[in-house]
């Protein structure tokens, strides 16, 4: 397998933006990817394009989205494919990118997460999310996405003695982080008190639990790491591509407070990687609610499983901690267009290790991990970056 | 989720010789081995305990008239798991391991009271 590395990123920030088509999105980050790498003028070297994107059809009424991807992006012509698998589904798009560069089928490969999510009300948004969810066992009984991670909270809760303030002190944390980063959506730091006091959504899970109803797009140029060398920015290296699958419906998992997808995610990265969690500098990981991060936390080995809790209130997922987790703002602060979220976490890790990211710069970043969930936890993604 | 009528309510499940677990609803392979031998239909008891749940107050396009209402996922006697509403008049005195009694199945969901 040849070396891979990403030659090239760009985003949108993220926000709510009616007035902005989906090929508007994906023209804005694909387009700064691609300037990123000093290839815009020779674009038509990218041999194929990957298009992350969970439901366009639903948000948008859009179907077929990668043809027009490629017309935005002015690369019609090559393999244009998109990919869904929930709220991972940018994150399948850009490990599809990374094995094909290393199995030598493409030498370059452009990869862009896109959702439009404003463009329904709150409980048309909410009926198109839960459509992750199995549609007979779990989505007609009256599932929504918070729901679902609502009863996974419960029984951590349960379980571990997780409580109502670790929940809150995950929110508090990524609002702190996200005024840092000038693409978040929501860049507003937000007290203890007023996340716990929040309006009930799911109980127990609350406003403030919950990421943002995002617009965005985020992009990332794939290459071999020898061609990369020869491109304008710093080549960051692909070290590991894991992904995995587990029951789609909580109900059919042993045990709803780990997520086996995310464990056996994490595994095939290490161990393409030679690399284990003690050597990870830090996580851009599924905060879809409070609870995933301390799930995923807990289930990539970053923290004692039943620990994530305490980790957040010890301050050692915070900036200057101990294993920084989110610095971006993840998806509470910084926002979650769902397709777009698994290479927006890219976005930042390359960032990060190149060390570009100005003020929310974790000092000595070394090997970035980025852990992108879809569903409850049915599709899992985990990859492992350092520098060249 | 099927139902049939035998004296009371039961629910369509199956049973996995392979690794010995009940399930729902029937489907040819099993959910938690993947296994397709000895999979055989069985009818699972219309009581259970309460494995985790939610109180839902902001519904999906469809269900808006009907929150609050409670969601949780029933652990059948047997072992099977489902996910399931209850309905209580009493939300905040629900508890994991409360014990449950099907009271009916509409158009495929299975609704709960306490027992
Ligand atoms: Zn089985």
């Amino acid at each position: 397998m040849r070396e891979v590395a990403v030659a090239g990123v760009g985003m949108t920030p993220f926000g709510v933006y009616p007035e902005r088509r989906l090929e508007d999105l994906i023209h804005d980050a694909g387009s700064q990817a691609l300037a990123d790498a000093g290839i815009w003028e020779r674009r038509r070297e990218v041999e194929a394009l990957y298009v992350g994107n969970f439901s366009a059809e639903g948000f948008n009424g859009q179907n077929h989205l990668a043809p027009i991807a490629a017309r935005a992006l002015g690369l019609g012509g090559i393999p244009a494919t998109r990919t869904e698998g929930a709220c991972a589904s940018s994150g399948i798009a850009f490990r599809e990118a990374a094995l094909l560069v290393a199995g030598g089928v493409y030498e370059m490969v452009l990869v862009v997460g896109v959702e439009k999510m404003n463009a329904l009300e709150t409980p048309g948004i909410t009926r198109v999310l839960g459509e992750a969810a199995h549609a007979e066992e779990e989505a007609a009984v009256g599932a929504t996405f918070p729901s679902l991670f609502a009863m996974i909270a419960r029984r951590h809760m349960h379980q571990y003695g997780t409580t109502r303030e670790m929940l809150s002190a995950v929110a508090v944390k990524n609002h702190r982080h996200g005024l840092r980063n000038p693409r978040a959506h929501m860049r507003k730091e937000i007290t203890l008190e007023k996340a716990m006091a929040a309006a009930p959504i799911c109980e127990p899970l609350n406003l403030y639990d919950c990421s943002l109803i995002s617009d965005g797009a985020a992009a990332a140029l794939v290459t071999t790491l020898d061609r990369a060398r020869g491109l304008a920015a710093m080549p960051i290296r692909v070290l590991g591509a894991g992904q995995a699958s587990d029951a789609p419906c909580l109900h059919h998992k042993p045990d709803i407070t780990v997520s086996r997808a995310t464990r056996w995610a994490a595994e095939r990265a290490f161990a393409q990687a030679g690399l284990g969690p003690g050597d990870v500098s830090f996580a851009e990981v599924h905060d879809c609610f409070t609870i995933a991060e301390i799930l995923a936390t807990e289930d990539l080995g970053l923290v004692e499983k039943g620990k994530g809790g305490p980790a957040v209130l010890e301050g050692a997922t915070s900036l200057g901690g101990r294993i920084p987790v989110n610095v971006s703002g993840g998806l509470k602060s910084k926002g979650h267009p769902v397709g777009a979220t698994g290479v927006a976490q890219i976005v930042e890790a390359v960032t990060q290790l190149r060390g570009d990211a100005g003020d929310r710069q974790i000092e000595g970043a070394r090997v970035g991990l980025t852990h992108n969930l879809g569903g409850s936890g049915a599709t899992c993604t985990v990859h492992l970056f350092g520098r060249a | 989720m099927a139902a049939t009528t035998d004296g009371g309510i039961v629910i369509a499940g199956m049973r996995c010789g392979g690794c010995g677990l009940q399930s729902a609803p029937p489907q040819p392979v099993c959910p938690h081995c993947g296994g397709d031998r000895e999979i055989g239909p069985v009818s699972l008891p219309p009581r259970g305990t309460l494995y985790s749940f939610t109180i839902v107050h902001v519904a999906p396009a469809g269900l808006e008239d009907e929150a609050p209402y409670v969601l949780g996922i029933v652990e059948l006697e047997g072992g099977a798991r489902i996910t399931a509403r209850v309905r209580t008049a009493d939300p905040g005195a629900l508890a994991i391991a409360a014990p449950l009694q099907l009271s009916e199945i509409r158009a495929g969901v299975c609704f709960f009271d306490p027992a």
